[in-house]
């Protein structure tokens, strides 16, 4: 009964303290990424993106204003992809959302049908055709 | 309601094939110029890498769902427009 004491005991110590390293181990490495954060957080490079609001809503802003980060190259990037996204934007607004009277995918989806010449022309210009 | 004439009706169109014509250019030009950047961003043999201009950790950060988002959309707009004129009878006809 001894050896059978022995052998169930040594197993449940073991795997306490297996526990115990791991916890303090995990303590140790959180703390260590807590602090490296901190560091990364204060480095400009990485930095948060500083917002920029502007009182004065009569001005109209340009994404040169709005964005302004300490880090210069950063700033370029961010405003290229804002212009050229804008960009994209507008024009696919000019094929597929605006009003099906103005939208481009309308025109072709009715060529040749009764429908194109209200589309095209309006629904008043189509008597003069007629 | 009359049907036109295909001549005058392709007449009639000629303005809009060339709003068309130059939508699609300025949406191909762009989207070429974002996948350009966005490559240049994350090719590790880029000027802007080997410089370390910016940390690796930033650029992983960085999710690009807005560019992505945009290219989406500009793909679906160039496809629908491609797949109307594509499968519209009356436009191969005249």
């Amino acid at each position: 009964m001894r050896k059978l004491k022995t052998h169930i005991a040594q197993p449940f110590e073991d795997s306490l303290e297996r526990s115990q390293k791991f916890l303090n181990d995990h303590i140790e490495k959180l703390i260590t990424f807590e602090e490296s954060k901190e560091l990364t957080w204060q480095n400009p490079v990485e930095g948060p993106l500083i917002t920029n609001r502007q009182t004065n809503l009569q001005k109209s802003l340009s994404i040169f204003d709005l964005v302004d980060t300490p880090n210069k190259t950063l700033n370029k990037l961010i405003s290229v992809f804002g212009i050229l996204a804008e960009e994209l934007k507008v024009l696919t607004d000019r094929v597929l959302n605006y009003s099906i009277f103005q939208a481009l995918f309308s025109i072709f989806f009715c060529y040749g049908n009764c429908l194109f010449q209200i589309i095209c022309f309006g629904p008043r210009n189509t008597s003069n055709t007629a | 309601m009359v049907p036109e004439i295909p001549e005058i009706l392709t007449g009639r169109m000629l303005p809009i094939y060339q709003e068309l014509f130059e939508i699609v250019e300025k949406l191909s030009t762009i989207l070429i110029n974002v996948v350009n950047q966005i490559h240049c961003l994350t090719d590790k043999t880029s000027k802007i890498n080997s410089e370390r201009v910016f940390s690796r950790n930033l650029l992983k950060k960085c999710g690009f769902i807005q560019p992505f988002e945009v290219l989406g959309n500009t793909l679906l707009a160039i496809l629908t427009l491609d797949t109307l004129i594509r499968e519209n009878v009356n436009i191969l006809k005249d």
